[in-house]
């Protein structure tokens, strides 16, 4: 048995398949059997890419902290907000989502010096 | 030592940084159940103000208007920012843990998570501050209803980009629950020995990853029909968004209940003195309950005709199969076992004695004939606070008495922890009780007022009552929070004599969680120890 739990995740995944295929063949609507396809096949997949990646034992960086993860939240939603708001408000969201990214750049850049 | 080292940072951060940006899985969780209670506590407001103004047929404590606003808010609050993020943060908090794991997969992304949520939770309220109101097409949004026409206004916007920022929190925080498992158990932590608790999370976090997504998009499309037009607009296009609404809609219900099953089992077995009964079987029956309740959405839609309704009928009554295991798992776990009856346990009796009429009610509601009788009546409502308040809260409550020893190093006090139980037992009962009854009678749900004439005032009083109740225990709880981190009443590392990995550690636990961990040759190591068994 894969020590990565990837059999458990193929397994849900075909027996997602196998309601979506009994869907498929009772309901004439294209829509209802897809969704539940998708979700069979994404299960699938999720299973097949734990099982390729197999198991590692590594050591971890562990943040005690990260305010650029922060950043990058909030100027997400300031983005989103300004759907609402106005294009002004896209903007500021926007240039916080970016600062946030680059500080999380950094961040794992120092990360992984200190490591080395 | 878990699997992974942990390399911890250069210098550990205080004040403010520290409160706002920590990426330690069990300070995130406690943020996230901090933040959730805030909203409780508003969207508990609500309804207090709901149910006042439903008590007299004359009442006109609030319009028409603002009342469609509060059932909106009150719904999407409890579903979108209280229960669902509740319900990972236990995940989050504890899964590593019970994994032998050193942290969360992905700490930053679970940071990001909850500060999605926190987001999501303050757009969706500030449309209260907006010319047109906030959100008032229900929780969930039916197209045309929620259309630009529909309703008009930024707070309906905010509403919509609210749901979406908290659903894509709630995805990333069962995408890291899940890695977690996945990639970061401890040495002889296999699947088959992961703690039932855990393994809730796995059936629950399955779910989050596959429906949450369809949210997103359903949410992200209404907007763009509300701006740009055209989305929903053909014949079929409001069935569309009702199909992507409740493929997320009606799991997400379970993603509301697994991880409260699996407190509960946890608790009844801690309390029952025995080892889990029925394990394997459990685990079967969860993972076919997760698929099967992906695949019954559609019984939301059994009266618009469009759905082919023997599918989605018989998949909703064959939920009941893996349900009733879990039952019969949990029932024969503490058969024969030494009961104690404290706080953790009276909760989980509850859930299990409230949560029954919840699912008994739902297979009713899987069948079509019964459901056109009572679809958009007030029996609906009952059904599912039976399920979401009676059982879900009730299984929250288990698990916040149980772990809250480890959480703080401190109990909760047990006489308060009892007048908690029974305010809220009794006040549930006198509040959702009724609505079965007044639905039944042909009560429908979202209205602000009624005739006098219709006799509906007498149980509608009685419900007020109860929910008023209601407000009393919780008060009670906050009390017992208060008084209990105040005054403090030392609980030691393990003073429940717990099965699994968490009760091995510190309380509360280390940054890194453990400095050693016993042998794991099953999915109750600590019970193992104690009493030199393997299974």
């Amino acid at each position: 048995m894969s020590r990565t739990g990837a059999p458990y995740l193929i397994g849900w995944g075909l027996w997602l398949g196998l309601l979506a295929t009994v869907l498929w063949i009772w309901t004439p609507d294209p829509l209802p059997p897809a969704l539940l396809g998708a979700a069979a096949l994404g299960s699938v997949l999720l299973g097949v890419v734990a099982l390729l990646q197999g198991w590692t034992e590594r050591s971890r960086h562990l943040p005690d902290s990260s305010l650029p993860t922060v950043l990058v939240a909030f100027g997400a939603a300031m983005t989103l907000n300004g759907v609402a708001f106005g294009i002004w408000l896209v903007l500021i969201g926007g240039e916080v989502f970016i600062l946030g990214l680059a500080l999380l750049l950094r961040e794992h850049l120092l990360a992984r010096r200190r490591r080395s | 030592m878990s699997t992974q080292t942990a390399v911890a940072a250069a210098r550990a951060p205080r004040g403010l940084l520290a409160w706002v940006a920590t990426t330690d899985h069990k300070r995130i969780a406690l943020r996230i159940v901090g933040a959730a209670l805030i909203f409780f506590v508003a969207g508990g407001l609500i309804a207090l103000v709901m149910r006042s103004q439903l008590a007299d047929p004359g009442a006109q404590l609030v319009g028409r208007d603002t009342y469609n606003q509060l059932f909106t808010m009150h719904g999407s609050t409890m579903i979108y920012l209280v229960v669902t993020p509740v319900a990972l943060a236990l995940g989050v908090y504890l899964v590593p843990l019970q994994v032998g794991a050193a942290d969360i997969a992905g700490p930053r992304l679970t940071l990001f998570g909850h500060w999605l949520i926190v987001a999501g939770g303050l757009t969706m309220y500030s449309g209260f501050l907006t010319d047109h109101g906030a959100g008032k097409a229900g929780w969930t949004g039916y197209v045309p209803l929620s259309a630009s026409q529909g309703t008009p206004g930024t707070g309906m916007d905010l509403w919509i980009i609210g749901v979406l920022l908290a659903a894509l929190g709630s995805f990333v925080l069962g995408a890291t629950v899940l890695a977690t498992v996945l990639k970061f158990r401890a040495p002889g932590m296999t699947m088959l020995r992961l703690p039932v608790f855990s393994w809730t999370m796995v059936a629950t976090c399955l779910m989050v990853v596959m429906i949450f997504p369809v949210l997103v998009v359903a949410m992200a499309l209404l907007l763009a029909e509300r701006h740009l037009g055209g989305v929903f607009d053909s014949a079929g296009g409001p069935i569309t968004y009702i199909h992507l609404f409740w493929f997320y809609g009606h799991p997400v219900v379970y993603v509301m209940f697994f991880p409260f099953l699996g407190a509960v089992a946890e608790v009844v077995a801690v309390f029952s003195r025995k080892r889990f009964f029925g394990y394997r079987p459990l685990i079967v029956s969860l993972l076919i309950f997760a698929g099967g309740s992906m695949s019954v959405w559609a019984h939301h839609m059994f009266t618009t005709g469009q759905v082919t309704n023997q599918y989605f009928s018989l998949t909703s009554t064959a939920l009941a199969i893996p349900a009733g295991i879990e039952y019969f798992d949990i029932l024969g776990t503490m058969w024969g076992g030494k009961i104690s009856l404290r706080t953790p346990m009276l909760f989980a009796l509850g859930f299990l004695v409230q949560f029954l009429i919840g699912g008994l009610t739902g297979v009713m509601l899987g069948s079509p004939p019964l459901n056109y009788d009572v679809h958009g009546s007030y029996f609906i409502v009952a059904h599912f606070h039976y399920t979401l308040f009676a059982g879900s809260m009730f299984g929250l409550f288990a698990a916040i008495y149980y772990w809250f020893p480890k959480v703080t190093g401190v109990f909760l006090r047990e006489g308060l922890g009892k007048l908690n139980f029974v305010l809220l037992f009794v006040g549930t009962n006198l509040t959702f009780f009724p609505m079965f009854i007044l639905g039944y009678d042909g009560m429908v749900r979202r209205v602000a007022t009624y005739p006098s004439s219709t006799g509906f005032q007498g149980l509608n009083i009685v419900s007020t009552i109860g929910a008023f109740i209601i407000a009393s225990g919780i008060a009670v709880f906050l009390l017992n929070l208060v008084l209990s981190l105040r005054d403090r009443r030392p609980a030691g590392d393990d003073p429940w004599e717990g099965h699994t990995l968490e009760w091995a550690t510190s309380s509360p636990p280390p940054r890194f969680n453990f400095h050693a961990l016993p042998p794991i040759r099953s999915y109750a190591p600590l019970f193992d120890l104690r009493h030199g068994e393997q299974r």
